[in-house]
């Protein structure tokens, strides 16, 4: 090992050497090798979680996909009209459509499926209900293969892996129906996957987060600009846990073009993030609610 | 927030890169704590192997710690020396005692340099001087880097380089004169 610094020499002593094999002369290198390879081999007893969660990672980046091949829709002449009506405002409502539920030596699973009704274009309604039905019918089939999949390997060993998902209504206002499906995973540490649906009841259609804004308008920068500093604030006054200028882990830098969002009562835009999307797992999923004066010019809201 | 607390969380998350981020921040302190313990009893081959063991052991167990009870480094080092005790009891098993050299024997001509005299006469600045040093000479560890580690002022570390230097040149040529 070469150094550049020589306390010997330092010391103005010359006539000896250190020979560098000290017991205090640990090559940090050796150890992470050594460290790896036994915390990434069979036996050792993170490997259950990894791997689980490995599988659900994949899984959720399937489902994330699914959501993105829905198009916005353009709403029907005749739908339009009728919704100014005012008896038909408030019918639009969400229930439970189908829940699964299963509790075994460790494993668990509540996947509950919302249901969209009374939208008046019907086209729209459709398809986010089997949308909603797709998605669970695959999360449970995920999570049946991965129950055997780790009967087989570990037997009666109980492993503690669950999955929940359920929705919460975030905004139901005679304008907006905010709906946000979450899927909660328990595999030694837990993740939570949101997706939200914005409902124009009014112009019946899912709104997305470009649609807030003028055409073309660059809403990232201004949007992102103030979330990174509510979250600098945040980790200097209030016990944040923002990964930001932090040396450990990837900052934060700008929000997706289709970042999750809701509209709330106030016709706001709340910004939402996935818990470790952008901070550590204490945190949770963070939500940032965008003051008007921020994106002033270009906000058209709904 | 601390960096401890930040590299636990992701520790506990599982993420590996974190493993690998405490092996660089703590291998230093815990070097220094099994030098100071049995340095000069177990050869660095064996030492290594501790070291190792404590970060597996921080790895399987990073869900049940608490940092209210206790920093991540007062964790570490309660685990090395468990592990070091462990290791010297084992020793102890199979060689006969008088061929086992305990602490208080210690023999500075024990290992093949001028070094150990150096660093044994690093160890006498007690802690945290001597991580410092640790850190610095043979981790050359940048100034910047150390302080934020160990939570020190840079210009305390500074400070104590310095004054640990000067200490240090009495206490060597002290032994010099006994030779």
């Amino acid at each position: 090992m070469s150094r550049k610094r020589n306390l010997l020499e330092e010391l103005d002593i010359t006539n000896h050497t250190d020979s560098g094999k000290s017991p205090l002369d640990i090559d940090i290198q050796k150890i992470k090798d050594t460290v790896k390879k036994s915390v990434e081999s069979k036996d050792s007893e993170r490997k259950v979680v990894m791997k689980s969660k490995l599988k659900w990672t994949s899984f959720i980046a399937a489902a994330v996909l699914c959501v993105c091949v829905i198009t916005l829709n353009t709403v029907p002449e005749a739908a339009y009209a009728l919704s100014d009506v005012p008896i038909v405002k408030n019918i639009v409502k969400v229930v439970t459509f189908g829940r699964y539920e299963m509790n075994e030596n460790g494993y668990s699973a509540d996947i509950k499926t919302p249901k969209i009704e009374g939208l008046l274009d019907e086209e729209l309604q459709d398809r986010l209900n089997k949308e909603f039905k797709d998605n669970a019918d695959a999360l449970i089939a995920a999570y049946e293969n991965d129950v055997k999949e780790l009967k087989e390997e570990f037997g009666d060993e109980t492993i503690h892996m669950g999955v929940e998902s359920d929705y919460i209504v975030r905004t139901d206002n005679d304008r907006i129906l905010s709906l946000d499906v979450y899927i909660f995973n328990v595999a030694g540490s837990s993740s939570t996957k949101h997706t939200f649906y914005n409902i124009d009841k009014k112009e019946n259609k899912l709104l997305s987060l470009e649609d807030l804004f003028k055409e073309g308008a660059d809403y990232i920068t201004p949007v992102s600009a103030y979330i990174k500093e509510r979250m600098k604030y945040e980790n200097e006054n209030n016990d944040g846990l923002y990964w930001i200028d932090d040396e450990f882990s990837e900052s934060f830098e700008e929000i997706a073009p289709n970042q999750n969002f809701y509209i709330n009562d106030k016709n706001e835009l709340v910004i939402c993030f996935d818990k470790y999307e952008v901070a550590a797992g204490a945190q949770g999923c963070p939500e940032f609610v965008i003051p008007k004066d921020v994106i002033g010019d270009i906000y058209k809201g709904v | 927030m601390a960096d401890e607390e930040k590299l636990l969380i992701r520790l506990k998350d599982g993420q590996i890169n974190a493993i690998e981020k405490a092996i660089e921040i703590y291998t230093p302190y815990i070097a220094t704590v099994l030098y100071n313990m049995v340095g000069n009893i177990l050869p660095r081959e064996d030492i290594e192997e501790i070291v190792s063991d404590v970060f597996i052991s921080l790895w399987k167990n990073a869900e049940y710690i608490d940092l209210k009870k206790g920093t991540l480094r007062s964790y570490l080092a309660a685990t090395a020396r468990n592990f070091a005790l462990k290791r010297l009891n084992r020793k102890r098993d199979y060689t006969p005692l008088e061929d086992v050299n305990l602490p208080d024997e210690k023999s500075s001509a024990q290992f093949d340099s001028y070094g150990t005299f150096l660093w044994d006469a690093v160890m006498k600045l007690g802690e945290p001087d001597n991580e410092i040093f640790v850190r610095y000479y043979k981790y050359d560890e940048k100034l910047k880097d150390i302080s934020r580690t160990m939570g020190l002022n840079l210009s305390t570390v500074k400070t104590k380089l310095s004054r640990g230097k000067l200490k240090l040149k009495k206490i060597l040529s002290d032994k010099e004169a006994l030779l």
